[in-house]
């Protein structure tokens, strides 16, 4: 008898599941399906929720506009987890559902699989924050995104160290995540080429909360500044404990750091340090970039970061394609990606023909002695086709 | 009344090759009938699952080992292919074979030093490599790539067709996951099987049935590997990319959720859990919270408290194809000539056993059959001391072939411990044991067992979840020369020899008269039947000496005499037995020579009446 | 530069001497590794979390006061949970083999780590201690007042243990059960009682070490408790199971080799140290540096 239970248990379980459930819902052909990937859950959640966040409020904004080209926008998302296969399946979900267009996926790791299932599929990925360089050398037909890639801000704070804190060495520090790693080595291959000397070069341990041991070594090596890239727990312990270790370095670091947490974790310590980031408090803000801050401030209380302004770009961006094609066809939409432009939240948006970014807006930002940011050097890299 | 055993749905219902055929027709139709990729891939991914909890059941449920750090050997395949993919170009069919080796070799390097451990530790340790293995394919970045993976792997290709779909992924998984199946349940059905499972339950009667502990470790801690290798390849073409992401000890933990879930020690609970934690996941799937952990763990921890068989539960009493257990074979019995009186005449040996040189493995010494020549059992002067007592002096003892010698002596007196250390279970501090000309003294249990020294012990120590005859075949466990690689593939040898100690077990129940509880289990029968099962299981040991600890324990009167009757038809056979007891009359009756000890020491050694009328012994022991 | 390194791998070793003695404390009295109570430090730390700022507002000058409340209170409460966790994951099934017991123990070790993510937040959060947190230079190193109470609170709750095991008369019940459980009963300790206190002082220890950890460095995550459970037992292993200073030396001891190693390899591979240790111990000593000890003789 409870073999019976269990055989029907889990045949019911088959029935219901998701097999027969993701996969059959039919979309009604007024609508342009929308299909978002991101890393919902997990350690990465986040920046998933919060370019979600963005992303539902693009699509607002366009639907309220008029839509796309009369239809409205339906969003269907789907959790990553940050872990590829789970974002294959995503990709090959919204196949199955005919999306017209996908955004996503935040992870590079995760959307390099998943690209590759939209692809074969013929469908564009409008990419908002996956940065690694990887992507644009598979040279894909489908594919742009809105971030420059990780090479850039390490490239651009290398500058920024040498050019204007004229510092001589320095001690390159990454969390051994995708993001982080590829930033790190670009930072410290262009402060190599600008004539600087990188004393130490490695990873730590993101999750750990005392940094004694490597802070010990910088402070024998006593270089003129440290970076680190990642994000923002280990890299307000490291500046929290460098000071009260003595360590005078200077320290800079990335743009997934910026925010208050940074600031709340360091304490004081934040003050003097230096991050890239979007240019923040100029004066003149394209309506998109105001549109999207004045709706996180007053919907969530927070202030704009690039992950959002990315976020928020990649929808706006389908609706661009969407325009120039005049047409919403997936098909048609991949024809033209490349060849659009516009001024998004994160300013002048358009693309090289291996879907990098063609020119990008970044800054340098310190954090003032009244615990606030304040942008320092403004950069605008036009990026060549690599 | 309707007969609900003649409904036919019913029948259907409780056989298993029902769920069988259904779940092959369901398996095999859906690539053909669904022609939604999404589903195809959410297959593909409940296949690759299956696998690896298939796998993680070979471990943790045959052989009783609580594996945290599975997950590693998925890595290990999964990188293989990932660097020699990328860096060399090799594609993956050929990456296949080196990822197995590779997946073996690291087994037996982490297996070693981890598998001597007791549960807790050895769950940490296996935690520990785990976390190793991630740790070193997220930090090596120009060897793996670091966190952010190898993206370069060739597309796998069979006949010129490029492999992208998830559809076309299906039939290679489907078919090594029927290959493993078929593999792991002929090896849980054979020696191999019978020997995990007395790993699991009980180490002391494993040894003393000559089974190495921890060959048989390292044996199901391999196979697992092997598995979780060759399905991390396929999961590495499919993905395209491998990544640090896929291997952490989060997976490691929902792997062991659900063998455990399903049913530890069952294949088709093993699959059913597998094919339940995709289903769940994809259910949960887009839920804004991380759902699927709190899940998880509380239905591990329902199944612990509740369910610990799991979903499907392993199936007891029934191992293997085989011939019924009072079938056709018995009647060749009647045709034997009567077996050993009294006087010890020496029985001719029934003809399933007479073949002794099919079953000797090269490096084995030859044993034929029963007996041997010589003073068989000599122990000079052996002494231990526990926490202080002196629990064994200088005792001495020889046993000659097919002799019946008697220890006696009140409790304390050191007998049992002094038949530990005859079997090895003891190490004595001094002295020495030698069976048949060879010193023993320091040698193992389970070697000392293939050497013809088997034992009883004092609460009889069957496998709670093997049949009574099972339970014997189990006992001839190192008369079987096939190894895991040929039970594996199910060669005619390996059934053959398979088949033969089935005949053999048969046959000596029947001489125990046992034969009609040959299929029940042993916690189901009396003291009386179990101790007999054990002596059976002695024999099929083809043993030369025999070690009884109070084998007339809790027996009546009527019980000991048939007691007596049976030690006499077994040293018929060309054994030679040395007991321990307290039953007088059984004693007097079976003993050739008795020794009698009391606080450790030997205190007279002799013939029956000279022993027991010494007034040492009745100071000490026999009393008024 | 030396002097700094043993400072520094004697701070890191007192969290993990923290950790190491509920392990041991457990381990000493019914040979169980209690993982559950990995996710008790991580639990103690999240209710310091909700208390802290309670309390300060409710002594406002007082920092030190509320601070120390806030860590009695939220050790209490972690002890209670610790309690409930053994009626749930070991008293019904104390009798099952011990893979069972080590399987529960990892599904509650998830199950509260999971909840604590749900229903508080997955992201790290920022711990502010209600006492300001200064620095002492020493002979050229540094050192900061939580690290120092820290070490302090560590050594302390050690000593403070190891004389209620060996002065008190519920600690005799510990050793009596520890070494002879069938003696002990007839004696008429009852033995369930004494494994449920042990459960609760154990997840009391981790609770409170929780606190101080996660005050002196100033952050919170759901996580927090798995690495530095590994070390805290890898560190009880080496210093000897079931021995209480072994505890200590353990932690200091992995403490002060993880500093060093960071010569020697990349900080990134220091996880893999403790690893290293925790296998090689077990493979050539498994007894640890002090030796395995049953409570009683601690």
């Amino acid at each position: 008898m409870k073999r019976i239970l269990v055989f029907l248990f889990l045949a019911i379980a088959v029935a219901a599941s998701p097999l027969f459930a993701n996969g059959q819902r039919q979309k009604s052909s007024n609508d342009f399906l929308l299909g978002i990937g991101l890393p919902l859950t997990g350690s990465n959640a986040t920046y998933g929720v919060a370019s979600l966040d963005s992303e539902k409020l693009a699509v607002d904004y366009v639907n309220s506009h008029g839509g796309i080209l009369g239809h409205q926008i339906k969003v269907i998302t789907w959790d990553t987890k940050a872990d590829p296969a789970t974002g294959v399946a995503g990709a090959q979900n919204f196949v199955s559902r005919h999306v017209n267009a996908v955004v996503g996926f935040f992870n590079s790791d995760v959307t390099v699989p998943a690209i590759r299932v939209l692809e074969n599929a013929n469908i564009p990925l409008f990419g908002d924050n996956p940065s690694t360089p990887k992507l644009a050398s598979l040279h894909l037909k489908n594919f742009i995104r809105i971030t420059g890639d990780d090479a850039l801000e390490g490239v651009i704070q290398a500058q920024f160290a040498v050019k204007k804190l004229g510092a001589k060495t320095a001690v390159v520090l990454n969390d051994q995540e995708t993001f982080g790693e590829a930033f790190a080595e670009a930072f410290a291959n262009e402060f190599k080429k600008e004539g600087g000397k990188v004393l130490d070069y490695e990873g730590i341990d993101p999750t750990a909360n005392n940094y004694s041991a490597i802070l010990s070594k910088i402070k024998s090596l006593n270089p003129d500044l440290f970076e680190f890239s990642g994000f923002y727990q280990p890299a307000g312990l490291l500046v929290k404990q460098a000071r009260q270790t003595g360590i005078k370095s200077t320290f800079i670091t990335d743009s997934a750091v910026y925010g208050d947490k940074y600031l709340g974790i360091a304490g004081k310590a934040a003050v003097g340090s230096y991050m890239t980031n979007l240019p923040i408090g100029s004066a003149t803000k394209t309506p998109l970039e105001q549109y999207l801050a004045s709706n996180l401030m007053s919907k969530d209380n927070i202030k704009v970061d690039p992950i959002d302004a990315n976020a928020f770009d990649a929808v706006i961006a389908v609706w661009h394609a969407a325009q120039k094609a005049n047409s919403i066809a997936p098909a048609d939409l991949i024809k033209v990606m490349h060849d659009i432009s516009f001024q998004g939240a994160t300013g002048e948006v358009s693309f090289l023909p291996d879907g990098d970014r063609a020119q990008v807006d970044y800054s340098i930002i310190e954090v003032t002695p009244e615990m606030k940011y304040k942008t320092v050097q403004t950069f605008k890299e036009v990026l060549t086709a690599g | 009344m309707h007969d609900r055993r003649s409904s036919p749905i019913i029948f259907l219902l409780k056989n298993r090759v029902f769920y069988l055929a259904v779940g092959t027709l369901v398996a095999i139709l859906i690539p053909l009938l669904v022609q939604n990729s999404y589903v195809l891939d959410i297959a593909d991914d409940m296949i690759i699952w299956a696998i690896l909890t298939v796998g993680l059941n070979v471990v943790v449920g045959f052989a009783g080992l609580l594996d945290l750090g599975y997950i590693a050997f998925f890595a290990i395949g999964g990188y293989t292919f990932g660097i020699l993919g990328s860096k060399l170009g090799m594609n993956m069919w050929e990456a296949i074979p080196i990822a197995a080796i590779l997946v073996l070799v690291a087994s037996v390097i982490i297996g070693i030093p981890t598998l001597r451990l007791k549960s807790d530790y050895l769950a940490i340790m296996t935690l520990g490599f785990g976390e190793i293995i991630y740790l070193s394919v997220n930090n090596l970045n120009s060897i793996t790539g670091g966190p952010n993976g190898l993206y370069d792997m060739p597309s796998p290709s069979i006949f010129g067709l490029s492999l992208q779909q998830p559809s076309q992924y299906y039939w290679f998984l489907l078919i090594l996951l029927a290959i493993a199946i078929v593999a792991i349940a002929r090896l849980r059905s054979s020696h191999v099987g019978r020997a995990w499972l007395a790993v699991r339950q009980d180490e002391l009667a494993a040894r003393a049935t000559g089974v190495n502990i921890v060959k048989y470790k390292l044996l199901a801690y391999m196979v697992g590997a092997l598995w979780a290798g060759v399905v991390g390849v396929l999961f590495a073409a499919k993905q395209t990319i491998v990544s640090p992401t896929s291997f952490q000890f989060s997976q490691s933990f929902y792997v062991l959720s659900s063998v455990i879930i399903g049913g530890m020690g069952s294949i088709p609970g093993a699959i059913a859990g597998g094919f339940l934690f995709i289903l769940i996941s994809e259910t949960l799937q887009g839920m804004a919270q991380n759902y699927s952990s709190i899940v998880f763990s509380v239905a591990l921890l329902g199944v612990i408290l509740l369910r610990p068989k799991g979903l499907i539960p392993a199936s007891v009493g029934r191992r293997g194809a085989g011939l019924p257990s009072n079938g056709r074979t018995a009647g060749a019995l009647t045709v034997r000539p009567a077996l050993a009186t009294e006087n010890g005449v020496e029985a001719e040996v029934p003809t399933a056993r007479a073949a002794p040189d099919e079953r000797r493995s090269a490096d084995r010494p030859a044993r034929a059959g029963y007996g041997g020549g010589g003073a068989l059992l000599e122990v000079h002067g052996v002494s231990v001391t526990f926490g202080g007592v002196r629990a064994v002096r200088e005792v001495s003892l020889a046993v000659a072939p097919q002799e019946i010698v008697s220890v006696i002596g009140p409790n304390g007196a050191g007998k049992t411990t002094l038949l530990n250390i005859i079997s090895g279970f003891v190490r004595p501090a001094d002295g020495r044991v030698e069976l048949s000309e060879r010193d023993i003294t320091r040698l193992r249990v389970d070697r000392r067992a293939q050497m013809g020294l088997a034992r009883t012990f004092q609460t009889p120590r069957l496998l709670p979840t093997l049949s009574v005859v099972d339970n014997i075949i189990q006992g001839g466990h190192i008369n079987f020369t096939t190894e895991a690689p040929e039970v594996a593939v199910g060669t005619g040898r390996q059934r053959r020899e398979e088949h033969a100690a089935r005949e053999e077990a048969i046959e000596l129940l029947a001489m125990l008269g046992l034969s009609n509880v040959a299929d029940t289990i042993p916690t189901q029968l009396s003291y009386g039947d179990q101790r007999r099962c054990e002596v059976a299981r002695c024999l099929a040991l083809h043993p030369k000496i025999i070690l009884l600890d109070e084998p007339a324990a809790g027996m009546n009167a009527q019980e000991t005499a048939a007691l007596g009757d049976l030690l006499f038809r077994v040293r018929g056979l060309g054994v030679a037995l040395l007991l321990i007891d307290h039953d007088m009359s059984l004693v007097r009756k079976v003993s050739d020579r008795v020794s009698a000890m009391d606080r450790g020491a030997t205190v007279v050694t002799g013939d029956v009446e000279t022993v027991l009328h010494h007034p040492e012994v009745v100071r000490s022991y026999l009393g008024t | 530069m030396f002097l700094q390194e043993l400072i520094n791998g004697v701070v890191v070793g007192a969290s993990y001497t923290l950790i190491a003695l509920g392990f041991t404390l457990v381990y000493g009295l019914i040979r169980l590794i209690n993982f559950a109570q990995i996710s008790l430090y991580t639990l103690g730390a999240y209710l310091a979390l909700y208390f802290t700022p309670i309390f300060a507002a409710l002594i406002p000058v007082q920092g030190w006061l509320a601070f120390v409340l806030s860590i009695v209170v939220s050790g209490l409460l972690t002890g209670i949970a610790g309690v409930a966790v053994a009626g749930i994951a070991w008293w019904p099934i104390r009798r099952a083999p011990i893979i069972s017991m080590l399987v529960s123990s990892l599904a509650i070790l998830i199950l509260i780590e999971s909840l604590i993510e749900v229903l508080i937040s997955p992201l790290p959060m920022v711990v502010k201690p209600p006492v300001s947190d200064r620095n002492f230079e020493l002979l050229g190193s540094h050192i900061s007042t939580l690290q120092i109470v820290m070490l302090a609170g560590g050594l302390l709750l050690t000593l403070l243990l190891y004389l209620f095991i060996r002065r008190s008369k519920f600690g005799r019940a510990i050793r009596a059960v520890a070494s002879n459980p069938e003696s002990a009963s007839v004696l008429g300790v009852n033995i369930n009682t004494t494994v449920f206190a042990v459960f609760g002082i154990a997840a009391t220890l981790a609770g409170v070490s929780g606190v101080l950890v996660s005050n002196t460095y100033g952050v919170a995550n759901f996580t927090m408790g798995e690495i530095v459970g590994l070390k805290g037992f890898t560190a009880a292993v080496l210093g000897g199971m079931g021995n209480i200073w072994g505890a200590v030396v353990g932690g200091f001891c992995l403490g002060i080799l993880e500093s060093m190693s960071t010569f020697l390899l990349p900080s990134q591979w220091t996880a893999v140290v403790a690893f290293a240790v925790l296998i090689l111990v077990l493979a050539f000593r498994p007894t640890g540096i002090l030796g395995t000890r049953l409570v009683d003789r601690a």
